[in-house]
């Protein structure tokens, strides 16, 4: 679990969740976070066992809700995957944090 | 680079808060010199004031592009030099919230410079009151880069309005105190200097009692509680704001009613120490605005876990015992009949009885306060950085079954194998864990309790492991205390959170904050579940009428293989979910009171993160079922909306 770095956005909840397994290799990761986030400096990738980042490189807020983060990635194999986010809140103050979770078939 | 940015931040508020209050007072004495006043005062500031403000917005614009720098820094990750590169700067000035408040703000100062250019002032009310309301704008509109413009939902506004009444309030006294000082150190005759003083106290007054409910206001939105006002950075650094405001505030009080009266006598030296203190009061107000500079910084209390700086704390479990509640009644009494005096005594200018009354307040306040005292430890108001969830309740239970089971015994009740050797009986856990903060929980856990066979346990164990223990006493506690004696739900306990899919499409999970339906949560076994599923599954269309997402868990992987191959439009609702679900959920089926009850079929209600209602078994009749839970349904959806629980987070 991502422990508060210093700042004042929290992840809220994330699909796929923190630490679980799916089955279906999901299209986008979608994070939530306590608080209204500015796109310009808030970023999200997702690493492979081996390190290597596997995402789209298109992070970005939607457009409904500011404090949901997506950011997409092709189907995903079987395997552990490690999401590292950085985030800035309009109240000018960075968090980071990361966790993992798995696919399976 | 924090420290950059907090006196780069409390310069800024500064410089900002000086051409307010200077302009307040300006405005305030050219006002009330037409009926009553001297033009020497008004005159004396309107002079100083080109100045004033050539320094005040030089010193803001500075500190301007120092805070730029710092926030360009810390918002992108890379060294200063690197920031204060043009393409970083422009995203953070175009790109976010705090980039376009500032160049509003940029713009507002070369207004204010010019509007306060030397050859166009002296031009009467006008130019000064125009002055004063940009001024007001560009000092509140700082409010816009702090925690209030980050808030969430509808207490955002109420919290930028509190935010900017503190910041105009806090400008025109503090502002206004270094010319005070002046016309206090120039003015001649001492008549016009008591004139003015005066003047300047009933400005003060007014903008006091804002400043105090408006700051009021924020510690609510941004500290939320006692424990983490004492037991956090940012409430420590608000404790020394509001020490050097008393100490402001009693220097002001001296001010006006012991210094003002000698001043309006005639008292020369009166002047000299009525400017000291306005120096000193100077003085106090930059340490406050300094502290300012770091409290935008650092996070609020109300989302940092507490710790406990005291070795006690107070608490009203011990009033629920006779030998403490008379005397507690006691001590009520002669608080009421001490104020009581006190009061009567104040009134009447009896000053023994007042005193007597004075003394009886304290006394009954300490003697209070010792009856309440109970132990506390650092985590006492700890909120759990793991969440409520089924993952974590069972990563709990397996930790519980290997450490614990041995003297709490399985069912956590205080029997286990080894708890008749035990000088102490073991606590009965699933009791306890309802009457104690989670953070205490997690102290006796971690730390053992002295002179009793309760042992320690970090380490062995982790933080996270111990929290999820915690979070597994707090589900059989709830569980416990939620049933009535005719296993009817009689409390509403928080619904763990977890993750499911449905086929073919992405992760859910139970508790997202934007879901407005309610859940039916359906706990099967095969093969007595197959009937109501198929049942269910037929009458999706009026579940969704009724606004009730159905989904179906299960603790076998065979059963919920079978069930999706058996249960035609099963997609809908059977979840692809770990085991745990249906094990967790299970204790919330029990029939009695007696916890872990495994039973083979049960239905939950779940609305705003709380069970709501729950039906055991397979339905004999499942009309009838479906009626009662869309009855059911309704009554829970005529409540306003409430936020979900609170503990299923803690940052
Ligand atoms: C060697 C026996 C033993 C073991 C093992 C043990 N406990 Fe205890 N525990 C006790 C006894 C005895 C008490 C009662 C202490 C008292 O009365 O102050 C107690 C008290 C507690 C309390 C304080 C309850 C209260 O309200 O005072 C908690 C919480 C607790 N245990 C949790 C646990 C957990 C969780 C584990 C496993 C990680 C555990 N205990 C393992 C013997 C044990």
């Amino acid at each position: 679990m991502a422990l508060p770095a210093g700042a004042h956005a929290f992840l809220d909840h994330a699909t796929p969740a923190v630490g679980s397994t799916v089955h279906a290799s999901p299209a986008q990761m979608k994070l939530w976070f306590t608080q209204e986030l500015e796109p310009a400096f808030s970023t999200v990738q997702v690493s492979d066992a081996s390190g290597k980042r596997v995402d789209q490189g298109d992070p970005q807020l939607d457009h409904g809700d500011a404090t949901l983060l997506t950011v997409s990635v092709p189907p995903l194999a079987p395997g552990r995957y490690r999401v590292r986010w950085r985030v800035l809140s309009v109240d000018t103050h960075v968090t980071e944090g990361d966790y993992s979770f798995d696919v399976t078939r | 680079m924090n420290a950059l940015l907090a006196s780069a931040r409390a310069v800024h508020f500064a410089a900002a808060m000086w051409l307010f209050g200077e302009l307040v007072l300006a405005c305030a004495l050219s006002a009330w010199r037409g009926r009553d006043g001297p033009t020497g005062p008004v005159a004396a500031l309107h002079r100083r004031l080109p100045p004033v403000a050539r320094s005040s917005i030089a010193i803001g614009v500075a500190s301007a592009f120092a805070w730029l720098a710092a926030a360009a820094a810390t918002m992108s990750g890379v060294p200063l030099p690197q920031a204060i590169e043009p393409e970083t700067l422009g995203t953070v000035l175009v790109g976010t919230l705090f980039g376009k408040v500032w160049i509003a703000r940029l713009g507002l100062a070369l207004v204010l410079l010019i509007a306060l250019w030397p050859r166009n002032t002296g031009r009467g009310g006008w130019r000064l009151a125009f002055s004063t309301i940009v001024a007001g704008v560009y000092l509140a509109a700082l409010a816009w880069t702090g925690h209030a413009a980050a808030a969430e939902g509808p207490w955002r506004d109420a919290q930028l309005v509190s935010d900017v009444m503190h910041l105009i309030t806090a400008g025109a006294w503090l502002g206004a105190l270094p010319p005070l000082a002046y016309l206090l150190g120039t003015t001649q005759p001492i008549e016009h200097a008591t004139w003015a003083t005066r003047r300047f106290s009933t400005v003060a007054i007014a903008c006091v009692s804002a400043l105090i409910l408006s700051g009021l206001g924020n510690s609510w939105f941004l500290v939320g509680s006692v424990p983490a006002l004492f037991g956090t950075t940012y409430g420590a650094l608000l404790l020394a704001k509001l020490a050097l405001l008393a100490v402001m505030i009693s220097l002001a009080a001296l001010n006006r009613l012991v210094l003002t009266p000698r001043l309006a006598a005639g008292d020369r030296h009166a002047v000299r120490a009525l400017r000291r203190n306005t120096l000193l009061e100077i003085a106090a107000g930059l340490l406050v605005v300094t502290i300012v500079g770091v409290l935008g910084i650092t996070i609020p209390a109300a989302h940092q876990s507490v710790l406990w700086p005291f070795a006690h704390t107070l608490s009203w479990t011990p009033a629920q015992e006779s030998a403490t509640r008379w005397p507690l009644a006691a001590a009520a009494l002669v608080a009421a009949a001490s104020v009581t005096a006190l009061v009567a005594g104040a009134r009447r200018r009896a000053w023994r009885s007042a005193t007597a009354g004075l003394a009886g307040v304290l006394a009954s306040a300490m003697a209070g306060t010792w009856l309440l005292a109970v132990p506390a430890y650092p985590t006492t108001y700890a909120s759990s950085p793991v969440r409520y969830t089924t993952t974590a309740i069972v990563d709990g239970e397996r930790l519980f079954a290997t450490h614990c089971v041995a003297c709490h015994g399985s069912d956590g009740t205080g029997g286990g194998r080894a708890a008749a050797e035990l000088s102490t009986r073991p606590a009965n856990l699933v009791e306890h864990a309802g009457q104690h903060r989670p953070g205490e929980l997690y102290w006796w856990i971690a730390h053992g309790r002295a002179g009793t066979p309760m042992p320690a346990f970090s380490p062995p164990l982790g933080s996270d492991e111990i929290w999820s223990i915690v979070q597994f006493l707090q589900s059989l506690s709830d569980a416990a205390s939620a049933v009535g004696p005719n296993g009817e739900l009689v409390a509403e306990p928080n619904a763990p959170d977890f993750s499911f899919e449905l086929a073919g499409r992405g992760q859910q999970t139970l508790l997202p904050r934007d879901e407005s339906r309610d859940t039916l949560l359906v706990v099967y076994s095969l093969p007595d579940s197959l009937s109501r599923l198929r049942s269910l599954a037929s009458q999706r269309r009026a579940f969704d009428d009724e606004r009730i997402r159905v989904l179906a868990v299960t603790s076998s992987a065979a059963d919920a293989e079978a069930a999706s191959a058996q249960t035609a439009g099963g997609e809908s609702m059977l979840a692809i979910a770990a085991p745990d679900v249906a094990k967790v959920y299970a204790i919330f089926a029990a029939r009695d009171g007696a916890v872990g009850a495994n039973l083979r079929h049960s239905e939950f209600l779940i609305r705003d993160g709380r069970l709501r209602a729950r039906w055991l078994g397979v339905p004999a009749a499942d009309a009838e079922r479906n009626q009662d839970i869309w009855e059911m349904a309704e009554n829970v959806d005529r409540e306003p909306p409430r936020p979900p629980p609170s503990h299923q987070h803690a940052h």
